[in-house]
C-alpha cells in the first residue's frame, strides 16, 4: 500500500517536472519564434501576437502531445508498476506466502484465478505441511475431510471475486479475510486437538479396562435419556404392548411348576409329597376333588359376578369367564369377558369388554379365537382373540334381533356351516352368521302351547343334542322344559313342538344339558337339567323324529299335550344354578348351588348322595357374607378331569378330579351299559321310586 | 388394597411390575429400550441381580455377594443398574447376533439362562428388552 503511494506521489513528481521542462522549453521556442519574425516584421504588433498566438497554440498542442510520448518512454517502470496485473501478482505472493502456511482453504484462493476448475482435491494436501500438533495425523486428517464441508462453501465465493475482479481492491479484502480465517482455524485447531486428547484418554482407559468394559464403553449408553423423553417412551402404546407381553410370558415362565433342572439325585430338599393331603380337597381315595387354581384380577374382577364359564375346545388350558358390571365403576365396561391361563395364575390372558352386562360367553368350538357372547342389552357379541378387546361384531340394539337380555348362546352346526343360536327371554330365538352379525339369518318367537293361561314363555337356557342342530330343549322360567324346532318338519311346525313338554320343576330352570354321549352305547337322550327349586333332574328326551310316533302310542291323539316326568330326581339343600355332565365318563355330573358346594356324582355308583363334594377356597380379601353362592360349572372337554366354577364372589376355581370321576385312563364299557340299565330298570319299574344299585 | 377402579392403563402396567416382583423367588426386573440401552424401569433389588449375574461365572466365590448391596448411595446404584444393563444389552446383542448367524431372517425372542445360583429370564422385542432375574427351586441340579 505504502510502496504504491509511494510510487504514486513519485510518478506525481515526475508528470510536474515535465510540466515545468516543457514550459520552459515552450517560452524559449515562442521567444525564439517570436524573436524573428517580430524582428523582422515588426509594425504589425496585432498580428504578430495573434500569430504568436496560434503558434504558441500549435507549439503547446504538438509540444504537449510529443511530451507525453516521451515521458511515457522515461516512466515506463513507474507505469507498470501501476499495471493492476503486477500489483495484484505482488499482493498475491504475499498473500500466498501467508496463506500456504495457514490453510488448505486459502492455497485453493491462491490458485484459483488461474485454473478454478481441478483446485479442491489437491489443495486439500497441502494440509500436512503444517501439522497443528504433535499428535498423530489420522486423527486430524479424519477432521479435516470432515471439517473441510464447513469450510468450502465460503471459499468457494471468495475465490471467484479475485478472479472475477483482478484488481489492486481485492488484495485489501483478501488480506482480512484470511486474518479472520485464521483465528477461526485456531479455534478450530483447538478443539480438535482437546478431541483427540480426550479420544486418546478414552482409548487409553478402553485398553487398560480390558475387552468387555471397552465393548461396552463403545456401544453403550449411546445417549442419557432425559426424564421427559423417559416419560414419553414409557407411557407410549409400544411400551404398553410389551409389558403387557412380556410380563405375561415372564408370569408363564414363573409360574411354571415343574423345574426341568431337577435333580432326582440330590436330596429332595421340598415338602412336595405333603400337598397331597394339604390344600383344598374334596372326596376320597379316587374320587379325590382338589382345588388347584384360582384366577381373580383385581382390576376386572372385583365386585363382578361370574354369569358363564367355558373351557376353549381347542387349548385345554384356556377357559373364559363372564362377568356382570361392578356397580362401583361406572367408567369401566359393564361387561367383560375375561380368558384365563392355567399356567398365568395371576391375571388373564385376555381381557374382552362389553357395554352391557355379559350373561354368557362361549368359545367357538369351530374357530379357536372366536368367542360369542350374549349381553343383558340384548346383543350377541363376537370377540376375537386376535384383535383388541372390544368386540369385532356385535348385533344392533333396536330393529332385528334381541331386545331382551340373551341368557343364552350357541354355535351349532358344522366346521363349514355353523349358526350362532341365541334366545332371550321374551322367547325370541335368533339364528346368525358368524361373518355378519347385522342382521338374524332366522328369527321367531317361541309361545307356550295351548292349554297355558299365558302364551309368554320366558327362556331362560337352551341346550342342542350333540347329534341334531335343528332341535333344542329350552327351560322356562315358570320351570317347564319345552322342545323346540328351528324349522318346520313332518308332524311339527317351527318353534315350540306342543306336544311334548317336561315338567317337573317349579321354579326356574337355570341349565339344560344334553348327555355328551361319546360311548359304545347312545345316551344322547339324557338331559340333566338344574332349577332353583332345589333340584336337579334327569330326563329322558324323546327323539324329535320320533316324537309324532311315541306321541301316537302315548296319546290318544296327536295334539294332545303328553307331559313326560324325569327319571331322576335328585334333591338338594340349595338353590342349583348349574349342573353339567362330564363329558368323558358317561354317568358322572356336577353340580353348583347356591350355598357354594360343588357336588361330583356319579348315576352308575350312588343318585341319592354325591360321591364327593368342595366347596372353593375363599379369596383372602372376599365378603363373607353372601360371597359363597356358585353360579356356573363347566368341564373341560377333552381330558374331562377338570372342571371350573364360578359365582358371586367373581373367582373362578379350577378343581381335578381323581381317576374315577376323571380323565380318559381307566374308562371302561360297562360304564356306559350300566347308566343304560339304569334308566331301563327306572323307566320300566317307574319313576321316582327305584334307588340306584 | 383401596378401590382399584380408578386404576389407569398407567397403573396397571405398573401393577403388572409388581405382580412379577411379588412372584415367588423373583429378585429383580429391568426394562431396557432396544435400540440404545437405556433403562426405561428397574424393580426389585437390582443391585443383588448384578452382583450375582456377574459373578455366577465365578460359582466359588458367589457365597459372599449378598451383603454388601445395602450401604452403598443412590448414585452408586444407578452406576450399578447402568451397569448391568450394559451387560444385559451386550448379552442380548451377542445372543441376537448368534441367531441371526443361524438364520438371517431369525430374531431372538425368549432367552432363559440357568445359573448356578439364579435363573434370569429375558424377553427381546424390536424395541424393548425385559429381564428378570429369580431363584431356581432348591434341588434342581
Amino acid at each position: 500500500m505504502q510502496q504504491r503511494r509511494d510510487e504514486i506521489l513519485a510518478k506525481k513528481a515526475k508528470l510536474a517536472e515535465l510540466k515545468r521542462q516543457r514550459e520552459l522549453r515552450a517560452s524559449q521556442s515562442a521567444g525564439r519564434g517570436s524573436i524573428t519574425p517580430s524582428e523582422l516584421i515588426s509594425p504589425m504588433p496585432g498580428r504578430h501576437t495573434s500569430r504568436h498566438d496560434i503558434e504558441n497554440l500549435i507549439n503547446s498542442l504538438v509540444g504537449d502531445s510529443r511530451s507525453v510520448s516521451v515521458s511515457t518512454g522515461m516512466n515506463s517502470p513507474a507505469r507498470r508498476g501501476s499495471r493492476p496485473n503486477s500489483v495484484l501478482s505482488g499482493g498475491e505472493l504475499s498473500n500466498a506466502a501467508t496463506s500456504e502456511f495457514q490453510a488448505p482453504a486459502n492455497a485453493q484462493v491462491v490458485t484459483t484465478p488461474s485454473q478454478p476448475q481441478i483446485l479442491s482435491t489437491v489443495s486439500l494436501k497441502t494440509v500436512y505441511e503444517c501439522p497443528p500438533s504433535p499428535v498423530k495425523e489420522v486423527f486430524s486428517y479424519s477432521k479435516g475431510v470432515q471439517t473441510t464441508e464447513e469450510w468450502l462453501p465460503p471459499t468457494r465465493p471468495r475465490a471467484a471475486s479475485d478472479s472475477d475482479l483482478e484488481d489492486t481492491v481485492t488484495a485489501t479484502p483478501n488480506k482480512r479475510l484470511s486474518r479472520r480465517e485464521r483465528d477461526r482455524e485456531e479455534e478450530l485447531r483447538e478443539n480438535i486437538r482437546k478431541e483427540i486428547e480426550e479420544e486418546l484418554k478414552a482409548a487409553k482407559e478402553l485398553v487398560t479396562e480390558g475387552t468387555l468394559k471397552s465393548s461396552a464403553k463403545e456401544n453403550f449408553p449411546v445417549r442419557a435419556l432425559t426424564a421427559e423423553e423417559l416419560k414419553a417412551v414409557t407411557q407410549s402404546d409400544d411400551f404398553m404392548d410389551f409389558v403387557e407381553r412380556s410380563t405375561k410370558v415372564i408370569e408363564k415362565a414363573l409360574d411354571e411348576e415343574y423345574d426341568i433342572l431337577t435333580d432326582y439325585t440330590l436330596q429332595a430338599a421340598n415338602l412336595d409329597d405333603d400337598d397331597e393331603q394339604s390344600g383344598n380337597t374334596g372326596g376320597k381315595g379316587r374320587r379325590k376333588v382338589r382345588e388347584i387354581a384360582q384366577f381373580y384380577d383385581e382390576r376386572w374382577s372385583k365386585k363382578r359376578m361370574i354369569s358363564s364359564i367355558d373351557f376353549s375346545p381347542k387349548f385345554p388350558e384356556l377357559l373364559l369367564a363372564s362377568y356382570t358390571k361392578n356397580p362401583t365403576a361406572p367408567h369401566d365396561p359393564d361387561g367383560i369377558v375375561q380368558v384365563w391361563n392355567m399356567h398365568l395364575h395371576d391375571r388373564p390372558e385376555f381381557v374382552f369388554h362389553a357395554q352391557s352386562d355379559i350373561l354368557t360367553a362361549k368359545f367357538s368350538p369351530f374357530h379357536p379365537n372366536l368367542i360369542i357372547g350374549g349381553a343383558y342389552s340384548g346383543q350377541v357379541l363376537l370377540w376375537d382373540t386376535r384383535a383388541r378387546s372390544a368386540p369385532v361384531q356385535k348385533t344392533p340394539l333396536t330393529g332385528l334381533g334381541h331386545t331382551h337380555p340373551v341368557y343364552s348362546v350357541d354355535i351349532v352346526g358344522t366346521q363349514n356351516a355353523n349358526n350362532i343360536i341365541s334366545c332371550s327371554t321374551d322367547g325370541a330365538v335368533c339364528g346368525w352368521s358368524v361373518d355378519m352379525l347385522t342382521q338374524p339369518q332366522e328369527a321367531m318367537t317361541l309361545v307356550t302351547p295351548p292349554p297355558a293361561k299365558y302364551e309368554d314363555l320366558s327362556p331362560t337356557c337352551l341346550a342342542f343334542p350333540q347329534a341334531d342342530p335343528t332341535f333344542f330343549l329350552v327351560g322356562s322360567e315358570e320351570g317347564t322344559i319345552y322342545p323346540c324346532h328351528r324349522y318346520d318338519r313332518a308332524g311339527a311346525k317351527a318353534g315350540v313342538d306342543a306336544r311334548v313338554s317336561y315338567k317337573g320343576h317349579a321354579a326356574p330352570v337355570m341349565s339344560v344339558d344334553f348327555h355328551p354321549s361319546k360311548g359304545p352305547v347312545d345316551l344322547g337322550d339324557l338331559v340333566l337339567s338344574a332349577s332353583l327349586d332345589w333340584s336337579v333332574k334327569l330326563w329322558k328326551v324323546r327323539a324329535p323324529a320320533a316324537t309324532s310316533a311315541v306321541v301316537a302310542a302315548v296319546g290318544s291323539a296327536v295334539g294332545t299335550e303328553s307331559q313326560v316326568t324325569p327319571l331322576l330326581d335328585f334333591v338338594r339343600e340349595d338353590v342349583v344354578y348349574d349342573a353339567a355332565w362330564s363329558p368323558i365318563k358317561p354317568g358322572v355330573f356336577s353340580l353348583v348351588d347356591g350355598s357354594g358346594w360343588l357336588e361330583l356324582w356319579d348315576i352308575t355308583v350312588e343318585t341319592e348322595e354325591p360321591v364327593a363334594r368342595i366347596s372353593p377356597s375363599a379369596r383372602k380379601d372376599g365378603r363373607t357374607m353372601l360371597s359363597k353362592s356358585l353360579n356356573k360349572i363347566a368341564w373341560e372337554p377333552s381330558e374331562g378331569k377338570r372342571l371350573a366354577t364360578g359365582g358371586i364372589d367373581g373367582q373362578v376355581t379350577v378343581f381335578e378330579v381323581g381317576p374315577d370321576l376323571g380323565g380318559k385312563e381307566n374308562l371302561k364299557n360297562e360304564e356306559w351299559t350300566s347308566v343304560k340299565k339304569l334308566v331301563s330298570r327306572i323307566e320300566a319299574v317307574g319313576v321316582n321310586g327305584v334307588t340306584a344299585v | 388394597m383401596a378401590d382399584n377402579s380408578e386404576m389407569t392403563d398407567f397403573d396397571y402396567i405398573n401393577k403388572n411390575f409388581d405382580r412379577v416382583l411379588g412372584k415367588p423367588g423373583v429378585k429383580a426386573v429391568l426394562v431396557l429400550d432396544r435400540e440404545t440401552g437405556n433403562v426405561l424401569k428397574t424393580g426389585g433389588n437390582t443391585e443383588l441381580f448384578r452382583k450375582e449375574s456377574s459373578e455366577s461365572s465365578k460359582p466359588s466365590i458367589s457365597n459372599d455377594a449378598p451383603s454388601d448391596g445395602t450401604t452403598e448411595t443412590s448414585t452408586a446404584e444407578r452406576e450399578g443398574v447402568d451397569e448391568l444393563a450394559t451387560l444385559v444389552w451386550n448379552y442380548v446383542n451377542v445372543t441376537e447376533q448368534f441367531v441371526q448367524d443361524l438364520n438371517k431372517e431369525d430374531t431372538a425372542r425368549l432367552q432363559r439362562l440357568r445359573t448356578a445360583t439364579q435363573e434370569l429370564v429375558i424377553i427381546t422385542d424390536p424395541k424393548f428388552i425385559l429381564a428378570v432375574a429369580h431363584d431356581t427351586k432348591p434341588n434342581s441340579g
